[in-house]
């Protein structure tokens, strides 16, 4: 009986009104005889009136008693059987008059007969006369107090003169019926008096007032209970509505909550999905990265790399899916971090700039409006955001070029705010303008037909859309068919008070560089980028335009005015390589540094390059960064151009990571031993990979059971510093085996240990779940190098500062070392420098040379400076070289350069004279060392 | 819950207003309107002594009153349709059937004398024992009595519906048609009219003192002086108050079978106690008496003599009041004198 509160709604509706009506007809009758009865009153009192005329007045027909009497009885007709008690009272009352009248008319008859009788016996004698006289007289003076006397005297007189009554029948007198009417006056007299008191004084028109009263009472009763009966209706009805009302909203709480329980069920079919997809994508891209990083011929590399980047590239169709999906649900969270926009621009611009070279396209990336470059905001989102339009562009365009131009301005209304305008214009297929409105929808694409060309998923835009309008910003596309397309987007962001780290170190104001491009695009874009820094740019549009101009500027002025010279290598008739020739060919521009700009996605060019004369030789679109690196260094030193090892973005980012070593963070990771569990051996051989490279000491558990059973065999002087806990792992997943833990099972020991999450769910909410369970971090799979770096870093506390500082070296250790240590692996360690570099064989040598170049002059400046005793200039030295001789892994140099270091700051020169020839010792070792891996 | 819900919600309201309409319409409290539809008037002249001039009508509503009488001569009113109020009311004969008891449905015989309808609306009160105030509450008498009509309203009111001429006559006059309110508001319609003015002593009353002759002006003085009028006056002489029978002397066993009002109220006071009766046109109204028993006049004027006044009337007396008593009959309305229209004979239904 789900709905019986409606059923007694409508049963009180029901009943309620049928009593309403009930109570409305009874009022109807109460009102009723009310008039009926107030009518009977007046009537009642008339009648009671008449009724007594009749006995007194010389009435002598009753008519008008007759209709009182029928008014009387048609008002108790009227009346019904509603007040029987009333009714026969008043019945009654009628009686009483009724017999009354018979007996008070017939009484008077009977008087006027006695009363004539005189008259009639005139002629009669006079004792006759007299016995009747005698007679009428004693009749006349009853009474109702004397009425026995009276009798008693009547019968006497009668007795007295029977004999002479006898005789009146002679005179036409009947003393018989005289008798039988004193018999009647004698008889009724009495009984008519009193009744006729007793109706004067009847109270029947009290008992109707009375009655009258009870009946309005009745009435009033009744219209109180109709009003309230009313009320009650309104009253169910109203609780109806509101039971209507609420089922209503208790059957949309029910369909939300449905519509809940079907997101959930989707979020978890989602995250189980992802988490299927994403783990063998795990192992495909980790082995690929690990691939990559053992010796390769170039077509392995080349087909591992393509292999990684097809890989990559359905990780995004899968991170799009996901993305959709996650926005669909509202589930899809922006962050807000410090970046450097710069850098954005930069990393993405170098990430596309070899697919759009190969497609032959020229790419533009002119962010010369973006003077600010530390902000806030989710720089992930906004590299995606430009993947997916960028991307867009030119899987449309066919030839020509697509553009990339950013402006950020301060948002007018609040100044803590930056806006960030950007636009994508390509010279592609376009699209019509009626498709431009479905762009934007999930699944869309201009229309079928493109789909069969290009194929897609038809996501990226709607994503782009979303993400756009979640930052605060909006996206638009204008389009010519034909002719190309441009895609505007905006974006909210926040100024960030972080300042970025780089290396300018030199005054850039009013260096005149010389730009040498075909496409007035690229002028203006590096020019931009040149006058940030104040540069003074001169450009030409071709070969010979260039050698004129500087023939022209070095015969007016006697010298060659430019510093540098930037020339692309794509141009029309002369080509950049073969205007440097003829700018090399000529002394007179012997100053002057070149710059290659290259669309040409390339490798192994950088030599012929190199012996072209150029300096430095970067991929469009240059990185704004990396061109500044490359100008400071170019300016910043001394040497002929040739002397010098060309600057690529590879080297310049090599430089630049100098400054923040994160290895150095590890020297001392062997310390750490760490266990990981993870059902999957592929991602045992991935994460081993990483971490291994780095020197930690790792222990593998296949589930939660095992991991908590090696915790426990560990003996107590060797115990683990950190799991990385799988979450999804059979028998006890990572979350049961951390609660485990947490309580207990493996130990007191570990009941704190940090545990890192490693799992594939990398839904929203998995990360809450895991630091439920007690974990303390939280990693996604694949698992990439950086995060868990990072994460590592900071849960391992580990020092950062090198190990020979930590534990300062006694004049013993110095002398043991110098006859002991004759490892060459603390002369130098090749292995570890390689691994470091992660094998990259070129980057080492890079660096190599590199110091090579530098090196010698430091060393003898080390010497000079110890001879003269010039201790300032002693400390900055040895404190360079300690870091040179950190980053090739020549451990034994470092720590001799620190002892260098603090003996002359404690300013101690008979210290200084012993090391020194130690120190030259092991410099000439290095060498040596150097010079051995050099051939082999 | 879904259209289903609100659908049967919507249904269950409408049922619900349906349910208490259709209970205010059938409740609706049954407030009796007969006495207060009837609008005839009436005018009264008011002269001196006991005996007054009957009223006349003034206006009275002549379709009812045409229909009443179809009516008051439809043997439909009757179970079997065998007799119709006529035929114990015979308006020709004197209102009565001249019968000592009237005979019913399947001849069966009745207790008491028929009392005229002439006048019959000028009774303070209906039947010898008076026992219905009016003709609307006496019309139910002789219709539901099993001696007399042994009919019922549902009954009548079907065979009328299915008589065409009563259909339209009633429908042309009330949109509800046939009703038994209808019914009885048209008979006692007809029977209002039936006033028999211009009797001798109404004329003589309202002045024309040639109106009676020598042997009446003898009897109207006896008729006063031996105290007739004391029962027998006002304007219907008679038919305002009640009486005993044998008030001053004995009444003979016969005529005291009868316990009159005694068997309507128990009260022995009531005991032969009859309405008294109205002496218009008595002459035509014999036999006399509540059970018919006294078949001339001069036989009634003894006996009412001897009981009510304890007088031994002498013949002469006798003579002259039976005179007067002559001069009492009136005459009917002009439309009495015309035939019955004959669309309500009723005769489609009779057998």
């Amino acid at each position: 009986m789900k709905y019986w509160p409606e059923v007694v709604c409508l049963l009180v509706l029901l009943f309620g009104g049928l009593l309403t009506i009930n109570s409305n007809n009874h009022s109807q009758v109460l009102n009723n005889q009310v008039d009926v009865k107030e009518d009977l009153h007046l009537s009642i009192i008339q009648y009671s009136i008449e009724t007594v005329a009749i006995g007194y007045k010389n009435e002598n027909h009753y008519d008008q008693h007759a209709q009182r009497t029928l008014k009387v009885d048609q008002l108790l007709e009227r009346l019904g059987s509603a007040d029987s008690k009333l009714k026969s009272e008043v019945q009654q009352f009628e009686n009483r008059a009724s017999n009354y009248i018979q007996l008070v008319t017939m009484l008077k008859t009977s008087k006027k007969l006695i009363a004539s009788l005189p008259t009639k016996v005139s002629h009669a004698p006079k004792n006759i006369k007299h016995a009747i006289n005698q007679v009428i007289a004693t009749l006349n003076e009853i009474d109702v107090n004397n009425l026995l006397s009276i009798r008693n005297r009547l019968k006497r007189q009668i007795e007295e003169q029977a004999n002479l009554f006898q005789e009146l029948d002679k005179y036409e007198l009947q003393w018989q019926m005289i008798q039988l009417h004193i018999d009647f006056i004698l008889a009724n007299s009495e009984f008519t008096a009193s009744e006729v008191d007793i109706i004067k004084n009847s109270q029947i028109s009290e008992l109707i007032k009375a009655s009258i009263d009870q009946t309005a009472a009745n009435a009033a009763f009744t219209r109180y209970k109709i009003t309230a009966l009313i009320i009650i209706c309104l009253i169910s009805l109203f609780i109806l509505l509101i039971i209507l009302l609420r089922r209503q909203a208790i059957k949309l709480k029910l369909t939300l909550a449905e519509a809940q329980e079907a997101s959930t069920v989707k979020s978890e079919f989602l995250a189980s999905m992802s988490h299927e997809i994403r783990t063998p994508m795990n192992g495909i891209l980790g082995m690929l990265n690990l691939l990559t990083k053992e010796p390769l011929s170039t077509k392995q590399f080349r087909y591992s790399q393509l292999a990684k980047s097809s890989a990559n590239s359905l990780l995004v169709i899968i991170n799009d899916i996901l993305d959709v999906s996650k926005i669909e649900a509202g589930k899809l969270d922006i962050e807000v971090i410090d970046f450097d926009l710069h850098g954005l621009f930069r990393d993405f611009a170098s990430s596309m700039a070899l697919r759009v070279h190969e497609l032959g396209l020229e790419f533009i990336l002119d962010i010369g409006n973006v003077k600010q470059k530390m902000v806030k905001g989710d720089p992930g989102r906004i590299r995606q955001i430009l993947i997916n339009l960028v991307g867009n562009s030119i899987k449309f365009t066919k030839q020509g070029e697509v553009v990339v131009r950013a402006s950020l301005r301060e948002k007018a209304e609040d100044e803590s705010y930056y806006q960030l305008d950007c636009s994508i214009i390509d010279t592609g297929i376009g699209i019509a303008p009626d498709n431009i409105d479905k762009l934007f929808d999930v699944f869309t694409q201009a229309d079928s037909s493109t789909t069969r060309e290009f194929g897609g998923t038809g996501l990226g835009l709607s994503i782009v859309k979303q993400l756009c309008e979640l930052m605060g910003g909006s996206v638009s596309a204008t389009s010519q068919l034909g002719k190309g397309s441009q895609f505007d987007f905006s974006v909210k962001l926040e100024s960030s008070t972080k300042m970025i780290q780089s290396i300018p170190t030199i005054e850039m104001t009013d260096l005149p560089i010389l730009i040498v491009d075909d496409n007035q695009t690229n002028i203006e874009v590096l020019s931009g980028l040149l006058e940030l820094k104040n540069i003074q740019v001169t450009a030409c549009l071709s070969g010979k335009e260039c050698i004129t101009l500087l023939n022209s500027k070095t015969d007016e002025l006697g010298y060659c005015p430019y510093k540098i010279a930037i020339l692309d290598m794509q141009m029309p008739e002369m080509d950049g390589a073969e205007l440097a020739k003829h700018i090399r060919n000529n002394s007179k521009f012997d100053k002057m540094s070149l710059v290659m700009m290259t669309s040409m996605g390339e490798h192994g060019e950088v030599d012929s390059y190199l012996k072209a004369g150029f300096a430095a030789y970067f991929h469009k679109p240059t990185i704004a960064q990396d061109l500044y690196d490359a100008i400071s260094l170019i300016i910043g030193d001394n040497q002929t151009p040739n002397s010098r090892p060309i600057l690529t973005h590879d080297n310049i980012s090599a430089l630049r990571a100098t400054d923040s070593n994160r290895e150095d963070t590890f020297a001392s990771s062997e310390k750490y031993r760490l266990l990981l569990a993870d059902d999957s051996e592929i991602n045992h051989i991935v994460a081993l990979g990483i971490l291994e490279e780095i020197g930690f000491n790792v222990d593998v558990a296949f589930d939660g059971e095992q991991a908590i059973e090696s915790l426990r065999k560990q003996p107590e002087d060797n115990a683990y510093d950190l799991i990385l806990m799988d979450c999804q792992m059979p028998n006890m997943d990572g979350y049961e085996a951390t609660r485990n833990i947490r309580r207990g099972a493996a130990g007191e020991n570990y009941k704190d240990i940090t545990i890192v999450a490693m799992t594939a769910n990398a839904m929203q909410g998995d990360r809450e779940k895991c630091l439920n369970a007690g974990m303390n971090d939280y990693l996604t799979k694949p698992i990439d190098e950086d995060p868990l770096m990072d994460c590592l870093s900071q849960w391992l506390k580990m020092d950062k500062r090198p190990l020979d500082e930590k534990n300062p070296h006694t004049d013993s250790d110095l002398q043991n070392r110098s006859t002991e240590d004759e490892n060459s692996i603390d002369i130098w360690d090749y292995a570890g420098l390689l691994a470091r570099m992660k094998n990259k064989e070129k980057r080492v040598s890079k660096i190599l040379k590199l110091f090579l170049m530098d090196t010698p002059e430091r060393i003898e400046n080390i010497e000079k400076y110890t001879l003269s005793q010039d201790n300032q200039s002693l400390v900055t030295e040895a404190h360079t070289l300690k870091g040179v001789f950190a980053n090739i892994n020549a451990t034994t140099l470092q720590s001799l350069s620190a002892e260098l270091e603090q003996m002359a700051k404690e300013s101690d020169n008979k210290q200084l004279a012993k090391i020194l020839p130690i120190f030259k010792n092991n410099y000439e070792k290095l060498l040596v060392e150097l010079e051995r891996v050099n051939h082999e | 819950m879904s259209g289903q819900y609100y659908k049967s919600i919507l249904l269950s309201i409408f049922l619900i207003l349906g349910i208490n309409f259709a209970y205010y319409s059938m409740s609706r409290p049954e407030i009796k309107k007969v006495a207060s539809r009837i609008t005839f008037e009436t005018t009264q002249v008011k002269v001196e002594g006991p005996l007054q001039p009957l009223p006349t009508i003034v206006s009275i509503d002549q379709n009812w009153r045409a229909l009443g009488k179809a009516l008051f001569h439809s043997p439909l009113l009757s179970q079997d349709n065998s007799i119709s109020c006529a035929s114990c009311h015979d308006i020709k004969q004197g209102g009565d059937d001249n019968f000592p008891v009237s005979i019913g449905i399947n001849s069966q015989i009745g207790t008491r004398n028929s009392p005229t309808v002439l006048n019959a609306a000028l009774n303070f009160r209906q039947f010898w024992d008076g026992r219905e105030s009016s003709l609307t509450e006496q019309i139910h008498g002789p219709i539901h009595n099993p001696i007399e009509m042994g009919s019922n309203f549902s009954d009548i009111i079907n065979k009328l519906s299915s008589d065409p001429t009563f259909n339209s006559a009633f429908l042309a006059l009330d949109a509800n048609g046939i009703t038994e309110e209808n019914i009885i508001y048209a008979i006692i319609t007809y029977q209002n009219s039936l006033i028999t003015n211009n009797s001798p002593i109404d004329r003589f009353l309202l002045g024309d003192k040639n109106a009676l002759n020598e042997q009446q002006l003898r009897g109207l003085e006896k008729f006063q002086r031996f105290g007739c009028v004391t029962c027998h006056q006002g304007r219907n002489i008679g038919g305002n108050i009640y009486q005993k029978l044998g008030r001053i002397d004995l009444a003979p066993k016969s005529l005291l079978l009868d316990k009159g009002r005694f068997n309507v109220t128990n009260e022995p006071n009531d005991l032969h106690v009859y309405k008294v009766p109205s002496l218009r046109n008595v002459a035509l109204t014999a036999p006399y008496f509540h059970d018919g028993s006294i078949s001339t006049l001069e036989d009634a004027v003894r006996i009412m003599a001897q009981l009510q006044l304890g007088m031994e009337m002498a013949d002469e007396d006798v003579n002259d009041i039976v005179a007067l008593l002559n001069s009492f009959t009136g005459k009917l309305p002009e439309q009495e004198n015309n035939q019955p229209k004959t669309e309500f004979s009723g005769q489609g239904v009779n057998q």
